[in-house]
C-alpha cells in the first residue's frame, strides 16, 4: 500500500527497473519511464507493459516533477511530449496541479506557451474565431502533429506516432489550435510566456531576443510594434518641440545694405563696406545678394566677413544669373537674380564686409570688340549691373531643422523597418491565402 | 437525517438524504439499502483505489445557483481511463451529479427521458449504434456526441440513489454543445437516463472543504 | 513606460538640445560659408 502522507504514488519500470513517480493517481492513463521511454497502462493494477523501449534518456529543460508557479498556480511539470509536425518540431510539458487541473506549456524555439484546453466550442466569425472577446485569424491549416517521444505520465493513451490534425488560429501573444482525430476534436488557447515569466516559474534559459533572419512564431507579437506605438507620441512631441525653436530662434534682424556696380565682361570690382557690429557670442549671417539687372549673363559675387582686430574671415559664395529667350515654344528665362547666403558661427566683434563681384555676359546681343591685351572679343556698351547686398544678423538653418527631424525620426523608422522584416518573417509562415491588410494590422495589435 | 445499523458491521450509517436509498457503509463497505423503516445489506463495494481528486465526501460550494454538498461518488472505467461522478445534495433536497474527468469538471442533472426526443437519442435508447459527431437537440440545444463507451462501475462511497455494484457495465455518450453545456446519456440493464448540463471550474463551484492533498496547498479562495 | 521609450524620449532631448546649442550659436553643418580654412586673409595695409 502506497504511503497516505504522499500524493505521489511510485513503481519500477518492468523494463529498466527505474523508479517511475505517479503525480495524477486516478487521471493518469500511460506511463513513459523517463529513464528508457516504455510505455506503461497505468490502469491496470499489474502496470501492464504497452510498449518497451531502450531508449536514452532525454534531457528535459525542465525535469519531471518540477514545480512553478505561473499566473499564481503552482504547477507539476508531470508529462513531456516531442512533437512534429514535418517541418518544425516542438516540446509540450503537461502541468498539473489536483484543484486546478491540467495545462500545458509549448517550447518551441526557445520560447514558451501556457496552453490551456477549452470546453466550448469558440465562436465562428467568417475566416476567424473569437474566444472571450479575442478575434484569432487563420494561420496554419491542416498540418499533422506527430508525437516523436514521450516521458511522464498523461491522461489519455499517448504513443509515439500518434498523431493529430492540427489547425491553428492566431493573434499576437495567443495562439488558437484545433486538434482533431478521428475520435476527438479539442480547442486549445496557449499564450505566450514573457522571458521572465517563464524563468521565474521554472530555471529555463531565457527566450533569444529576435534577430533579421530568425523565423518568429506564429503568435510570437513582433517586439518591434510595441516601441513604435510608445515611440510616435514622442517623435511627434518633438517634431512640435523643434517646430518651435525653430520659429522662437533664427529671425534676422539689424539689416544693413550696401551696393556696387559691376561691368559686364569688365574687370573685377572689389569693395570693403561697413562696419558691421556682432555684440555678443557668436552668430550667424544671412547676407541676400540681388543683382535685379543682370540679364543674358551672371555674376560672381564673393563676400568675406573680415574681423577687424583678428582679421579672421568668413567667406561665402553666390552666383546670380538671368538667361532668357524666345524659341518655338515661346519665352523661356531661367536663373536667379538673388541668391541668400547664411554664414555660421562670427565671433562679436566688428566687421568689414569685403566684396569680390565680376559680371559676365553670355550670348550675342550687345557690340562687340576686340581686346587685345586679352586677346578676346569683349562686349561693349552694356550697363553696368547692380549688385545690392543686404546683411542682417542671424539666420535660420533649415539644414539643422531637417538633420534634427532626421534624428529624430531615425529610431522609429528602424524600428518600423525590423517590425516589417519580422512580420514578413512570421507571416511568410502562413497557410492558405496570402498575408493581407488585416493580418499585418492585426500584427500591430498590443498582446 | 436518518440513522440505521448496518446489518452487515452495526455500525452506525447515516443518510443524510431524504431520498436517496443507498449508502455505502464507511467501515466494512456494505452496500446498504434502505426501506421505509429497516435496512439491508445489498453486497459489497470494492475498495477505491487511490486517486488524486481534489473533491471529497463533505466538500461543499455553490452550483446551478444553490449551494450543494458532496454525499456520495461512482467511479467508471472504460478501457483508456476512469473517472468520477460526485454526487450533489443539493440544497432544496434535490441531488445532481459532479462529473469529474482529465481535470475538468461537469455540473450534471438528471432529465426525463419523455416527451419529443431527438432522433440521436431515440436511437440510443434501441440500441441502434451512434458515431461521435452526430448532432441532436435536447431541452433547447444542439449537442454533439463526443464520445461513446462502454464503462463499467469499479467502486462507489457514500449515499447514492442506486446500488452500484463493481463491474457494473454500461453505455455512456457524452454530448457537448458550444456554449460549454454537456448532456450524458447512460444505459445499462435497468434502463437509458440522461443528464444535462455544463462544464464548471472548481473555482466557480466556490467549493469549501477541499480534499487537502498532501504536498499540494489548496487554492487561496478555498481553504 | 518601457526602458526602450524612456532611451528614445532621452535621445530626442538630446537632438532638441543640439538643435538648441546650434541655434544659439548660429552654427550649422550645412553653412553657405563660414570660417575659412587655413590662414586667414588680410586686407587693408600691413605697414607699421
Amino acid at each position: 500500500m502506497p504511503p497516505e502522507d504522499s500524493s505521489v504514488r511510485t513503481l519500477s519500470c518492468p523494463t529498466c527497473g527505474g523508479t517511475i513517480a505517479m503525480r495524477a493517481a486516478g487521471y493518469t492513463v500511460t506511463l513513459a519511464c523517463e529513464y528508457c521511454g516504455t510505455l506503461i497502462d497505468a490502469t491496470n493494477p499489474d502496470a501492464r507493459i504497452i510498449t518497451r523501449y531502450h531508449e536514452m534518456q532525454a534531457s528535459l529543460d525542465i525535469p519531471l516533477g518540477t514545480r512553478g508557479t505561473l499566473r499564481g498556480v503552482e504547477w507539476e511539470a508531470i508529462g513531456w511530449l516531442q512533437r512534429t509536425d514535418g517541418w518544425a518540431a516542438w516540446e509540450e510539458y503537461l502541468l498539473f496541479n489536483p484543484y486546478a487541473g491540467y495545462r500545458w506549456l509549448i517550447a518551441q524555439n526557445g520560447r514558451w506557451s501556457l496552453g490551456t484546453m477549452l470546453t466550448a466550442a469558440p465562436q465562428r466569425d467568417g475566416p476567424d474565431y473569437i474566444v472571450a472577446g479575442r478575434r484569432f485569424s487563420p494561420f496554419y491549416s491542416g498540418s499533422t502533429a506527430r508525437v516523436t517521444r514521450v516521458a511522464g505520465e498523461f491522461y489519455w493513451r499517448v504513443k509515439v506516432g500518434e498523431e493529430v490534425r492540427a489547425t491553428d488560429y492566431v493573434r499576437p501573444g495567443f495562439m488558437l489550435s484545433l486538434e482533431q482525430d478521428d475520435r476527438e476534436k479539442s480547442w486549445t488557447v496557449s499564450e505566450l510566456l514573457t522571458g521572465r515569466e517563464i524563468c521565474a516559474a521554472f530555471d529555463v534559459a531565457s527566450p533569444p531576443a529576435w534577430l533579421p533572419g530568425m523565423t518568429p512564431l506564429a503568435h510570437q507579437p513582433s517586439p518591434f510594434a510595441r516601441r513604435l506605438k510608445e515611440w510616435w507620441p514622442v517623435a511627434a512631441l518633438s517634431f512640435m518641440a523643434l517646430l518651435v525653436l525653430l520659429t522662437l530662434f533664427g529671425g534676422t534682424m539689424q539689416p544693413q545694405s550696401f551696393s556696387l556696380s559691376v561691368t559686364p565682361d569688365g574687370p573685377s570690382v572689389s569693395q570693403t563696406f561697413g562696419p558691421i557690429e556682432l555684440p555678443f557670442g557668436r552668430q550667424a549671417m544671412t547676407v541676400q545678394a540681388m543683382t535685379p539687372n543682370v540679364d543674358q549673363g551672371w555674376v560672381d559675387i564673393d563676400i568675406s566677413f573680415v574681423n577687424r582686430r583678428t582679421q579672421d574671415s568668413y567667406d561665402a559664395y553666390a552666383l546670380n544669373e538671368h538667361y532668357s529667350g524666345q524659341d518655338s515654344d515661346g519665352y523661356w528665362s531661367e536663373g536667379s537674380p538673388l541668391q541668400t547666403l547664411k554664414i555660421a558661427s562670427l565671433p562679436a566683434g566688428t566687421y568689414d564686409l569685403v566684396v569680390d563681384a565680376r559680371a559676365h555676359h553670355w550670348g550675342s546681343t550687345g557690340n562687340w570688340g576686340w581686346d587685345a591685351s586679352s586677346g578676346t572679343y569683349k562686349t561693349e556698351g552694356l550697363p553696368p549691373v547692380e549688385v545690392i547686398l543686404t546683411v542682417a544678423r542671424g539666420a535660420r538653418f533649415a539644414s539643422n531643422f531637417w538633420l534634427a527631424v532626421l534624428l529624430i525620426l531615425s529610431p522609429p523608422v528602424l524600428m518600423l523597418i525590423l517590425h516589417i522584416m519580422f512580420e514578413n518573417a512570421r507571416l511568410a509562415q502562413k497557410d492558405g491565402e496570402p498575408a493581407d491588410a488585416d493580418d499585418w494590422l492585426q500584427g500591430m495589435q498590443a498582446p | 437525517m436518518q440513522s440505521v445499523a448496518c446489518p452487515t458491521c452495526g455500525a452506525e450509517v447515516t443518510f443524510r438524504s431524504p431520498a436517496l436509498p443507498v449508502r455505502v457503509c464507511d467501515y466494512c463497505r456494505t452496500l446498504v439499502v434502505r426501506y421505509s423503516q429497516t435496512a439491508q445489506g445489498m453486497g459489497t463495494a470494492a475498495v477505491l483505489p487511490f486517486d488524486i481528486s481534489p473533491i471529497q465526501i463533505g466538500t461543499e460550494g455553490q452550483c446551478f445557483d444553490q449551494s450543494f454538498s458532496i454525499i456520495g461518488r461512482v467511479r467508471w472505467a472504460w478501457e483508456d481511463g476512469a473517472w468520477n461522478e460526485w454526487l450533489m445534495l443539493m440544497a432544496d433536497g434535490s441531488h445532481a451529479w459532479l462529473g469529474e474527468a482529465m481535470g475538468q469538471f461537469m455540473a450534471l442533472r438528471e432529465v426525463e427521458l419523455a416527451g419529443s426526443l431527438p432522433q440521436v437519442i431515440r436511437r440510443l435508447m434501441n440500441d441502434t449504434q451512434v458515431r461521435p459527431g452526430e448532432s441532436g437537440n435536447i431541452a433547447g440545444h444542439s449537442y454533439e456526441v463526443a464520445d461513446v463507451r462502454t464503462v463499467h462501475c469499479i467502486g462507489c462511497e457514500g449515499e447514492l440513489p442506486f446500488t452500484a455494484p463493481s463491474g457494473w457495465k454500461a453505455l455512456s455518450v457524452d454530448f457537448r454543445n458550444r456554449d460549454g453545456r454537456c448532456a450524458s446519456f447512460q444505459k445499462d440493464r435497468h434502463g437509458p437516463s440522461l443528464y444535462v448540463g455544463h462544464y464548471v471550474t472548481l473555482a466557480s463551484l466556490q467549493p469549501r472543504n477541499l480534499r487537502p492533498l498532501p504536498g499540494w496547498s489548496l487554492p487561496a479562495d478555498a481553504a | 513606460m518601457s526602458r526602450g521609450t524612456f532611451l528614445y524620449a532621452l535621445w530626442c532631448l538630446g537632438v532638441l538640445g543640439l538643435y538648441l546649442a546650434a541655434a544659439s550659436q548660429g552654427y550649422s553643418p550645412f553653412a553657405d560659408g563660414g570660417r575659412t580654412a587655413g590662414a586667414a586673409r588680410a586686407y587693408g595695409p600691413t605697414h607699421k
